[in-house]
């Protein structure tokens, strides 16, 4: 018994021990979590904050896509569908870039407190950096924060300040901050590019870090925005300026009294930032390949350089690498029988097109079809092979569209609207290409629906074909390519895009599978910057900032673009007037599409609207033939085969596939301040014209 | 079998005569009795334990085969015969040699015992509101789940089954509406879904805490608790138990496709239900092309899904013991398909269990349960939402073949060239197998003091120790595969890579948890002047958990599923940092609980656990949480049993509980130890195997190096900790005329404040941080619940029914993340959270259909000019003689029902016996989605058989705007024309009652030969038939996934289940 009982004792206080030994420390830090002592204090740290100011950049390239905003989200992204008229394609996504699903606005401050708080915690780790990194890094937090004023102010106009860590919780005085003025908001943008490039190193201490040239590249690119909006929003009905209803602050647009010296001063930093990048930065057009006199390596020089990452136009660069960071453009913009599973997502216009050197085209100076003097008189003229049309083209405008029949990844892009078994000649097979009998279509034709049947087109690829005999063989009524009147996953203007797609034919298209780099900022940026600012202060007779012939620069600038491009170099001096400032931004118009930019320079020329609609493509056009007082659409190029002759001949008419229009009203050169944030502070204004 | 049954036999008695012959020398042998104990129909009754009231040390002994028992006593000696499910007997012996029983069958509920936190307790004088389930009464419903076998069982606990879908145990299961119970098996806190993977034939009993009573668990009791206790073994002869059962399954009403020409007819509509005038996009030779087979459809419907699936599950189990020793041995298995075809989406399972006690010395007894599982979730690479998702879009005018033999994939005309036959094909498009195994454990000592001496009896003391784990072993195999597509020019097969599909990529993933836990607790329980029991409780417990996890994915040179073959490329190991799988958390606890009990009137109890969480920082990491409750049993008054009239009563009690519980998991699963401020490292992102193609990259490359970043968190809150929940609930319990009629009435009434919330309303953007989570929200849940009983026997026909209700809602009361508002209409319109009760809907009321033209003509509220006959029409709520966004307002309930009702029918005949249980639910809603909305596909796709029913022109091709033609009536409104979503056309009541479960058994007589062998075999069926306005779907199917979940299954059983 004693024995027993023992025993029982030892195993209640054994037990007891082990729940003992078990008791538990409760003090447990979670075990990712680091402090600023870690991250602040070493180059590898900094490093890592950098990556995540960096990460949240808004930076507009394969990510990014105009209706939605800056939502990280690649989705059925393409380039030029903004209704800039570069390009369209059958999604909802195409549509005037009249507002982001997602304002930039919360995205932006968040990346603002980054480099506020780096500007502010960085001195306290000041010692354990060589003064030149030091200085950089704190250039580095300008830059950026330049750079989120310039993404929010180019979309709003005035916005909320914030150039220092704010406090909470705290007072409501502290905590909140009202939207500056326009004026005000651009001259902040202004001080902080300059600030950061006299901070920062002359080359980046990393690639993916920014550099004082960089900086004064996008410092160019801002001012010239500036002056654009100081300027133009005058011409603008009813002026698109206000003051805010909570503060009296003039939120969009400029004083009457001021907005004249503002242009002139903005126009002046950005000609005198693109100059000093041009004079100073050791920059270049990418000629690798190029030669005087050749197309075909003029266009095969085009098609390399956005892709090649030493070349020395590359000013600022977002780099990926497969497969850590990618993206999908290639799933998205392929054409058709590349398609993985999506494509055809930027589909180059007519419009566009006209734009460049090398077609015949009539007396209005729309590109010709027909024998006659317009597309709906004469007879279609014929081609032995519908690259034979394009012969002449400009090669950088092959090097950002791949034409019906012309090669790509080793395969042929066989895009044909249609076939047609009639006799020749053939005259145009509508009667009228308005605007308003757009939608009277190729199947809505007699030749195609009725009887006799002489025109063949297919509703969807493969056995949904329509099947003509042709001398014996069956040849489908349709191109591989498309288009397809039932399916919009090919073509729906003719042509599909060929920039910024990967050309080795042994890649692969899918979702993710992409890497090639998006340049940001280019050489050939700064160079039309230099000319348009140089045209607007010439226009506003200032004087020159650095005592060089601005109208030179201009001219030269434009040549330098014209002969990379292999396009027709100016004849003598731009001049100073609207024809000198309407072929630089025609340049412009051409040298950029596909980049994300027209959409921007359509806004700051004011030439959305209907009122303003002449200048829309940069060149004059009138506006009613591609536009009604609310609406405007754009036009495809159809080429057709004809039985009877073994010939091609080209329909030229309003997209086919997608009855697609775009709208834009003044209201929309400012967007809307989300509504919530209206409502949740005191102090922050709604556009006054909303 | 009968050999080795016979040898059994004789062990157990050989080891039954050692326990005698080794009996101590000082067992002074008196006289011997024996005898033979037998149930009131005369048959002997193996395995009762017979004891000699009090004595010591104990005399005890138990029946042999044939009910047969002998034991020397003492003089004077009173035999107590106790079995379960028998009143306990005493007999004296009185110098009698042979005493003969027989036991009467204990029916009356009176002597529950119920499972409490930390202990057990009558149930008559339970002061809390705590219900129960016995297993035996759970297992009439036929499950892979053992939750779902709740449903409609436990009077407050809302069971509500998402899907069938093999393996992925989804339900919704909350008590009383309050979210998440915390779950406890043997006294061991555990998860939801070790319960889900229980063998259910190894569940005891189960009972919940609803209110206060769950006050004793702290910092995790806020939403009540679960207990679960499993089975143990009983003194007495081995007994061997086997459940076996087949089980075939259907979907629960699943939408299928229409076949090709009712496709095409409907697109025709759809096309032609232009104002403007339409064009038909099928035209006669369409339909032709279809008919003399030159062009081909398939019936994607019988290639993807199978008729019948099979289920099926076995158990053995073997429980048995001596006095000293007892033992509960059970293994089973379990396995279950899914409804596609290929048999690729199953799941099985294999459970094994091990319960022993034994006495190691007097008093000290010795518990350890063993518990393990294994289980494997086998899914094709697709998920079954994707699977249905592509089966509903594609629709049947293209082939699921590119030839007429069947044997090459095609693509051609499907979306995104996507074949669901492939999808639902390992073989042909790979893998996701999930593999979860569980190590659960707990060794226990419990020393009874009362063995010691007199003065210290009812004083017991238990030490526990708890060790648990469990691994988690995934592997993704995504396999490439080949397409064709028929090309008539060459006449020949064009092939092509699916491009989704590559390249052949694996990933492996291997999480692991464990837990250890220790627990001491001291009992006190005494009856002092035999009016006065006192039963008191204190424990101490510690707990830690951790998890741990990492991956590996790569891409695959060859398409075998094997890491080593991987390629250089697109190799990526990594880990989820989410705090489920990432963690390291403790958890310490002293506890106590104190009861009295006046002459089984007037019963109070006092209960506290004061508890301290590693979820929060030094200083706020310690809580209080006391309760305190009463019962007044009035029935058992003097003056009430005075009364003749109300001498039917066998029981009446008030009883009334409050209590401060706590929760320290956050409610929207957003904890981020918002104590800390900082930055979290590495930054992360979805889709991280595919290079973040549609997300945010949590980096940035620099010098041709990705370098992850930080990100920041927010800003910190150093008095973050537990939210608490003010817990109050009243009920009345009442049994009468010996059980023929029982009901408990409950009311509950729960405030939670603290809960965690970042203001984002008020927190000025341009900071650019992240508000910290606060303890700021509150709300409130309140109801009612009403349990029924009845019980009968009349001759040999017994039944018993049991009917339960519950009410719930409940009611915001501050979420300081809403709004900012625009102004008072905005609120009212679309503040859900600020004091305002849950589940209520927006939306449009019906005033019924356009039956015509002249309907459409006469309507005195504006139309648009595109009406057609059967068109829906709205009431116009704010009479502006218009239909707009203004005419929405409050006119449904949420999905989450209000109401949950049930009624558990019981009868046995002779050797027949009857279960049904009918279950519901009432007050909520449901919205049709995407492709229950409308034809959602493109090219012939979304065109679900249900959509036929609709308002048409009997002549398919005509124009719907020509007056003159005659129209059919339907369901839907004319193709093309679909109601408002938020209508009421489109989110319907999803008011229920279904026979959740029937059960016909047959108990086979015995036989002579082996009078304790029980075979019964039974037939099952699960969720028969439902009555419910819900068209085309299960009304428990959520909308979730926007109706493409897996659908709920009905299933038909046959099994046999024999014990001996």
């Amino acid at each position: 018994m004693k024995r027993q009982r023992f025993l029982t004792i030892l195993a209640i206080a054994g037990a007891a021990c082990i729940c003992l030994n078990a008791c538990v420390d409760l003090d447990i830090t979670p075990k990712n979590v680091v402090a600023d002592e870690e991250v602040l204090s070493t180059e590898a740290g900094v490093n890592i904050y950098m990556a995540r100011m960096y990460s949240l950049m808004p930076f507009e390239d394969f990510k990014y896509t105009a209706q939605w905003g800056f939502e990280n989200n690649g989705w059925l992204n393409s380039t030029g569908i903004e209704g800039t008229g570069e390009a369209v394609n059958r999604e909802g996504l195409s549509a005037a870039f009249t507002s982001e699903r997602t304002a930039y606005w919360n995205k932006g401050f968040e990346l603002i407190r980054e480099a506020n708080y780096l500007i502010e915690n960085l001195p306290n780790y000041q010692e354990n950096f060589g003064e030149e990194l030091y200085s950089h890094y704190l250039g580095e937090a300008y830059y950026i924060r330049g750079m989120v004023f310039y993404t929010m102010a180019k979309r709003f106009g005035g916005i909320p300040l914030v150039t220092k860590v704010i406090p909470y919780p705290a007072s409501t005085e502290e905590m909140e901050v009202p939207r500056s003025s326009e004026e005000e908001t651009w001259d902040q943008i202004l001080t902080d590019f300059d600030k950061a490039a006299s901070l920062m190193m002359a080359k980046s201490p990393m690639e993916g870090y920014a550099n004082k040239y960089v900086a004064l590249a996008f410092k160019s690119e801002a001012m010239l925005y500036a002056g654009s909006v100081a300027k133009y929003n005058q011409e603008v009905s009813g002026r698109l300026t206000g003051l805010g209803r909570k503060t009296g602050v003039r939120v969009i647009g400029f004083d009457a009294a001021t907005w004249k010296t503002a242009s002139i001063r903005y126009f002046t930093e950005s000609y005198k930032a693109a100059r000093e990048v041009m004079q100073d930065g050791g920059y270049s057009l990418y000629k690798k390949r190029w030669a005087a006199n050749d197309p075909e390596a003029q266009y095969q020089n085009m098609v390399d350089m956005f892709s090649d990452l030493s070349s020395p136009e590359n000013i600022y660069v977002k780099q990926y690498i497969y497969p850590t960071t990618t993206h999908a453009f290639d799933a998205y913009n392929l054409p058709f029988t590349f398609r993985a599973p999506l494509s055809s997502g930027t589909c180059p216009t007519l419009d566009f097109i006209e734009l460049f050197d090398g077609f015949d085209r009539y007396p209005d100076g729309s590109i010709r079809v027909t024998s006659g003097d317009q597309n709906t008189s004469g007879n279609y003229l014929m081609f032995d092979s519908p690259l034979d049309f394009f012969k002449d083209a400009e090669p950088r405008l092959r090097a950002y569209v791949i034409f019906p029949f012309d090669e790509f990844r080793n395969r042929q892009i066989e895009v044909r609207g249609g076939i047609y078994t009639g006799d020749t000649p053939i005259k145009p097979f509508f009667s009228n290409y308005g605007y308003n009998t757009a939608d009277t279509r190729y199947q809505n034709l007699s030749i195609y629906n009725g009887s006799p049947k002489t025109l063949y087109l297919s509703p969807r690829e493969g056995g949904s074909q329509e099947v003509v005999d042709y001398n014996g063989r069956q040849m489908r009524a349709a191109g591989e390519e498309g288009p397809f009147y039932d399916n919009g996953e090919a073509t729906v203007t003719g042509l599909y895009l060929r920039k910024w797609l990967n050309t080795d034919p042994k890649a692969e298209g899918g979702e993710g599978k992409s890497a090639q780099p998006f340049v940001l900022m280019r050489y050939a940026d700064v160079l039309l910057n230099a000319a348009e600012s140089a045209v607007e202060l010439e226009l506003a007779g200032a004087n020159s900032p650095d005592g060089s012939n601005l109208m030179q620069t201009a001219t030269d600038a434009v040549n330098e673009i014209r002969e990379r491009a292999g396009a027709v170099l100016l004849q003598g001096t731009l001049t100073s007037d609207i024809n000198g400032r309407n072929v630089v931004r025609k340049e412009r118009r051409k040298e950029l599409a596909f980049e994300h930019k027209s959409k921007w320079d359509i806004r700051r020329w004011r030439v959305a609207h209907y009122e303003g609609r002449d200048g829309f493509w940069g060149e004059t056009r009138d506006k009613n033939k591609f536009s009604n007082n609310e609406n405007y659409r754009f036009r495809g190029l159809y080429p057709f085969f004809s039985t009877k002759t073994g010939k091609y001949f080209f329909d030229a008419r309003f997209q086919w596939v997608a009855s697609k229009t775009y709208g834009y009203t003044p209201l929309n050169y400012y967007f809307e301040i989300p509504g919530g944030e209206v409502a949740k502070s005191n102090v922050i204004d709604q556009q006054p014209n909303r | 079998m009968n050999v080795n049954f016979e040898k059994r036999k004789l062990l157990h008695g050989i080891t039954i005569l050692l326990v005698f012959l080794l009996l101590p020398g000082w067992l002074w042998a008196q006289s011997q009795v024996s005898g033979v104990v037998t149930n009131s129909a005369g048959q002997p009754l193996i395995g009762v334990s017979i004891r000699v009231k009090g004595s010591s040390p104990q005399l005890a002994t138990s029946t042999g085969a044939e009910g047969q028992y002998s034991l020397q006593v003492p003089e004077g000696a009173v035999l107590r015969y106790t079995f379960v499910g028998y009143r306990m007997l005493e007999e004296e012996v009185n110098n009698r040699s042979r005493v003969d029983v027989q036991l009467e069958a204990d029916d009356s509920t009176l002597d529950e015992v119920v499972v409490v936190g930390y202990g057990t307790q009558k149930k008559v004088t339970l002061t809390g509101a705590v219900s129960g389930v016995k297993g035996t009464e759970m297992r009439a419903t036929k499950n892979e789940n053992p939750q779902n076998m709740l449903a409609g069982r436990i009077a407050g606990v809302r069971v509500w089954q998402q899907s069938a879908e093999p393996g992925a145990y989804r339900a919704n299961f909350d008590i009383r509406g309050m979210g998440a119970p915390l779950v406890i098996i043997d006294g061991v806190p555990r998860s939801i879904e070790d319960f889900q993977r229980l063998n259910p034939n190894d569940i005891e009993d189960i009972s919940v805490l609803k209110d206060a009573s769950a006050s004793i668990y702290g910092v995790r009791s806020a939403n009540g608790v679960m207990l679960v206790t499993t089975r143990k073994g009983r003194e007495g002869a081995v007994s061997v138990g086997y459940n076996g059962s087949f089980t075939f399954q259907r979907p629960s009403n699943m939408p299928f496709l229409a076949d090709a020409f009712e496709a095409m007819t409907l697109y025709n509509e759809k096309s032609m239900n232009n104002i403007n005038g339409g064009n038909l996009i099928y035209t006669e030779a369409d339909f032709e092309a279809f008919r003399d087979g030159s062009r081909r459809s398939s019936d994607w419907t019988s290639l993807i899904f199978s008729d019948v699936s099979p289920q099926t599950s076995h158990d053995l189990s073997i429980s048995g013991g001596s006095a000293k020793t007892q033992y509960y041995i059970g293994a089973g298995y379990a396995s279950q398909e899914g409804f596609f075809k290929t048999g690729d989406l199953n799941y099985n399972k294999v459970n094994l269990r091990s319960n022993i006690t034994t006495e190691i010395i007097d008093g000290l007894k010795f518990d350890i349960n063993l518990a393990g599982m294994a289980d494997q979730q086998n899914n094709p690479y697709s998920s079954s939402v994707d699977i249905i998702r592509n089966y509903w879009r594609q629709g049947m005018l293209f082939p699921a073949y590119a030839d007429p033999e069947e044997t090459m994939l095609n693509y051609e005309g499907l979306d995104l060239e996507q074949n669901t036959v492939a999808m639902i094909d390992s073989d042909i498009s790979g893998y996701r197998k999930y593999k979860k195994k569980t190590f659960q454990s707990s060794a226990s000592l419990n020393y009874d003091f009362g063995t010691l001496s007199e003065s210290l009896q009812g004083f017991t003391a238990k030490a526990l120790i708890s060790y648990d784990y469990r691994t988690d072993n995934n592997s993704i195999f995504r396999k490439e595969y080949a397409q064709y597509a028929f090309d008539p020019i060459t006449d020949s097969y064009l092939q092509k890579n699916y491009e989704l599909s590559s390249p052949n990529r694996l990933r492996r993933e291997f999480y692991e948890k464990q837990q250890i836990l220790s627990q001491i607790t001291v009992n006190y329980d005494r009856l002092f002047a035999e009016k006065h029991q006192v039963g008191v409780v204190l424990g101490w417990e510690t707990q830690k958990n951790d998890g741990d996890n990492f991956y590996a994915l790569k891409n695959l040179a060859f398409p075998s599923d094997k890491l080593f073959l991987g390629m250089e490329d697109g190799r990526m190991t990594g880990m989820s940092d989410a705090l489920s799988d990432y963690y390291q958390e403790a958890k310490q606890a002293a506890l106590g609980r104190v009861n009295y009990d006046y002459k089984g009137r007037y019963i109070a109890e006092f209960q506290f656990r004061y508890d301290g969480s590693s979820r929060f920082i030094k200083g706020n990491q310690w809580g209080f949480f006391p309760s305190g409750s009463a019962a007044w049993r009035i029935s058992e008054e003097p003056f009430f049993k005075a009364i003749e009239a109300l001498n039917f009563v066998d029981q009446f009690k008030l009883r009334a509980s409050y209590g401060i519980l706590g929760n320290d998991l956050d409610v929207n699963n957003n904890w981020d130890f918002g104590w800390i401020g900082g930055y979290e490292y590495p930054a992360t992102s979805d889709n991280a195997e595919n290079g973040y193609y549609n997300h945010y990259v949590p980096g940035y490359v620099f010098g041709d190096q990705f370098i992850t970043a930080v990100s920041r968190k927010a800003t910190a809150n150093p008095y973050i900790t537990w939210f608490e929940s003010k817990t109050f609930n009243v009920g009345v319990d009442m049994d009468a005329w010996n059980g023929k009629f029982g009901f408990t009435l409950d009311y509950f009434d729960r405030r939670r404040s603290g809960l965690f919330q970042r203001r984002t309303s008020t927190f000025p953007t341009v900071i650019g941080g992240i508000p910290p989570l606060e303890n700021v929200d509150s709300d409130q849940h309140l109801g009612l619940e009403l349990e029924l009983r009845h019980r009968n026997q009349i001759g040999d026909f017994g039944y018993s029914i049991k009917t339960i209700a519950t009410v719930t809602r409940n009611k915001y009361l501050t979420a300081v993340d809403k709004g900012p508002w625009k102004n008072s209409y905005d609120r009212w319109r679309n503040d859900n959270m600020n004091n305002r009760y849950q589940g209520i809907q927006f939306g449009y009321e019906s005033d019924g259909r356009f039956m015509d033209w002249n309907d459409i003509r006469t309507y005195p509220i504006y139309t648009e000019r595109d009406m057609l006959p059967g068109d829906y029409k709205y009431i116009d709520w704010n009479g502006d003689g218009e239909i707009s966004g203004l005419d929405e307002h409050p006119f449904a309930f949420d999905q989450t029902p209000w109401v949950n009702f049930s009624a558990n029918l019981q009868a046995n005949y002779k050797n027949i016996d009857l279960s049904m249980l009918f279950q519901g639910s009432a007050l909520g809603s449901m919205e049709y989605k995407e492709p229950l909305y409308s034809i959602w596909g493109t090219n012939g796709g979304g065109t679900l058989t249900q959509y036929l029913d609709r308002w048409h022109p009997v002549d398919p091709t005509a124009d719907p705007y020509d007056p003159s033609i005659e129209w059919v009536q339907g369901y839907y409104a004319f193709t093309g024309r679909y109601p408002r979503t938020n209508s009421e056309f489109n989110r319907v009541s999803t008011n229920y009652l279904r026979l959740k479960s029937l059960e016909l058994g047959y108990t086979l007589p015995t036989f002579d030969k082996h009078p304790n062998m029980r075979l019964r075999v039974f037939a099952n069926t699960y969720n028969l038939f439902t009555i419910t306005a819900v068209k085309f779907v299960d009304p428990e199917h959520p909308d979730d996934d926007l109706g493409r979940m897996y659908p709920l299954n009905k299933t038909y059983t046959m099994g046999v289940s024999m014990t001996f």
